[in-house]
C-alpha cells in the first residue's frame, strides 16, 4: 500500500516589506519603496499607475508613494499573492508634535501581493499658500482581517510630515520601519 | 462525643477545602476564557476597534466619531469571539460617548450627544449609474447639498491633511438613484450596495474650530 504524506503550509498575514517599485511604475523609486516627493499646487494624488487615488483631486501640498509587499509568518518570510485589504491605523496616543488630522484608512494587495500607499500633507487647492507651518508624526499600524478573522501585522512604519513656508515652501516627508 | 465533634469538624473543614477547590478550579477557567478573548485584541481606539468589529462581522457600516482636542481615549478590548451585540455593546460599554444602532443592514455607530449632525444633511437627489463605489462616494460629498449643509453644520475642512491611506482595488460598480434622503442613509447605501465597506466621518473639535475628515475603507 502506497502511502503519500503531503505537508500543507498554510500562510498568514504577518508583515509588510519595502519593495522595488517595477520598471513599469511612474515616478521612480528614490529608494527601496520609497519614491520621490511630488510637489501639488493644483492637482491630483496619483497612485503609481498614473491614476487617481480615491478622489483625491485640485488638491496643493506634496506625496509620496510607497510600495510594500505582504509577507506570510515563515522564518524566511514568502510573499502572500493575493487580493486582501490592508487597514491602516494611527494612534492618537502615538502622534508626536502637531495633531494633524489623520483617519483610519485602507488599501487592498493586488495578485502579487503589493500594497501601495501614499503618505503625505494636502489641503484644499488655493489654500497652501495661507497654510500655518507644521510638523508632526504619526506611527502607522497595519492589520488585515480574512474571512472575519483579523491579522494584526507585526510592521509598524514611522511617519515624519513637516512643512515650512518660509520664501520657498519645504515640506518633509519621511517614513521609517521602526518594526519589521 | 469528643471524637463525633472532631469527625464532623474534620468533615466540615474538607467540604470547604473542596468547595475552595472548586471555586478556584471555576475562577482558573474564567481567566482561561478571559484569556483567551484578550489575547486576540489588544486595546484599541474607538475608530480602530469600530473597524475592526465591522470587518469582523463582514457587515457594512459606518461610524461618525468627534475627538477633543486634549481628550483622553479610551481603549478598547474587543471580545475574541462574539456576536454583533456583544462586538458593538464592547465598544459603547468602553465609551460612552457613543451608542449603536442598526439601519437596514448597516451598523452605525454614533455619539449620544452632537448638536449639529452632519448625518442629518438632506438631500433632495443622489443618482449614479454603473459606478466604481470609491466614485460614488467621491461623487456623494460633491453635490451642492452635502457641501453646504457641512458649512451650514460649522464644519470645515482642516487647513492641512495628513494624506496616508492605500491604493484600493476597487472593481464593484453600483447603481443608486435616491431621493431625499439624509447624509447618513446615503453613505450606508453606499456600503450596502457595495456589501461590506465601511464610511467614517470624523470631527476634530479644538480651540473654536470643528474640522472633519472622512474616509472610506475597504
Amino acid at each position: 500500500m502506497l502511502t503519500i504524506r503531503v505537508h500543507f503550509f498554510v500562510q498568514i498575514p504577518k508583515a509588510l516589506q519595502r519593495i522595488d517599485f517595477p520598471a513599469a511604475y511612474s515616478p521612480a523609486q528614490e529608494s527601496k519603496g520609497i519614491g520621490p516627493i511630488v510637489l501639488l499646487t493644483d492637482g491630483s494624488v496619483l497612485n503609481l499607475s498614473g491614476n487617481v487615488v480615491d478622489t483625491l483631486t485640485h488638491k496643493c501640498g506634496a506625496y509620496r508613494n510607497l510600495l510594500y509587499q505582504l509577507v506570510d509568518q515563515d522564518q524566511t518570510a514568502h510573499p502572500i499573492n493575493a487580493t486582501v485589504t490592508v487597514v491602516e491605523a494611527f494612534p492618537t496616543g502615538e502622534k508626536t508634535g502637531d495633531n494633524i488630522p489623520a483617519i483610519t484608512g485602507s488599501g487592498s494587495t493586488n495578485a502579487n501581493g503589493f500594497l501601495e500607499d501614499e503618505n503625505g500633507l494636502i489641503a484644499a487647492a488655493g489654500s497652501c499658500a495661507n497654510a500655518p507651518a507644521v510638523s508632526g508624526t504619526n506611527k502607522q499600524h497595519f492589520s488585515v482581517t480574512i474571512g472575519g478573522t483579523k491579522y494584526d501585522l507585526t510592521t509598524v512604519v514611522k511617519i515624519s510630515i513637516g512643512y515650512a513656508p518660509n520664501g520657498n515652501p519645504q515640506y518633509t516627508i519621511t517614513n521609517e520601519i521602526v518594526t519589521q | 462525643m469528643k471524637t463525633l465533634s472532631i469527625i464532623t469538624l474534620a468533615a466540615a473543614l474538607l467540604a470547604c477545602f473542596s468547595r475552595i477547590e472548586a471555586q478556584q478550579e471555576k475562577a482558573s477557567h474564567r481567566e482561561e476564557i478571559r484569556a483567551m478573548g484578550q489575547g486576540n485584541s489588544k486595546g484599541v481606539e474607538v475608530e480602530e476597534a469600530l473597524v475592526d468589529a465591522l470587518l469582523r462581522l463582514q457587515t457594512p457600516g459606518g461610524a461618525l466619531l468627534i475627538e477633543e482636542c486634549k481628550e483622553s481615549k479610551p481603549a478598547v478590548v474587543l471580545p475574541a469571539t462574539a456576536s454583533r451585540a456583544e462586538l458593538m455593546d464592547a465598544i459603547v460599554a468602553t465609551d460612552k460617548k457613543y451608542y449603536w444602532r442598526t439601519n437596514g443592514k448597516s451598523l452605525n455607530l454614533v455619539p449620544r450627544w452632537f448638536a449639529l449632525s452632519p448625518l442629518d444633511i438632506t438631500i433632495k437627489r443622489f443618482q449614479v449609474r454603473n459606478v466604481l463605489v470609491t466614485e460614488a462616494y467621491g461623487q456623494l460629498y460633491e453635490l451642492k447639498d452635502v457641501n453646504e449643509g457641512i458649512l451650514d453644520c460649522n464644519l470645515h475642512e482642516p487647513a492641512w491633511r495628513f494624506l496616508a491611506g492605500g491604493v484600493k482595488v476597487d472593481k464593484k460598480r453600483i447603481t443608486l438613484d435616491l431621493t431625499n434622503v439624509t447624509l447618513g442613509e446615503a453613505l450606508n447605501a453606499i456600503v450596502e450596495a457595495d456589501g461590506q465597506k465601511i464610511w467614517l466621518f470624523k470631527i476634530r473639535v479644538c480651540e473654536g474650530h470643528n474640522e472633519y475628515v472622512t474616509s472610506l475603507i475597504n
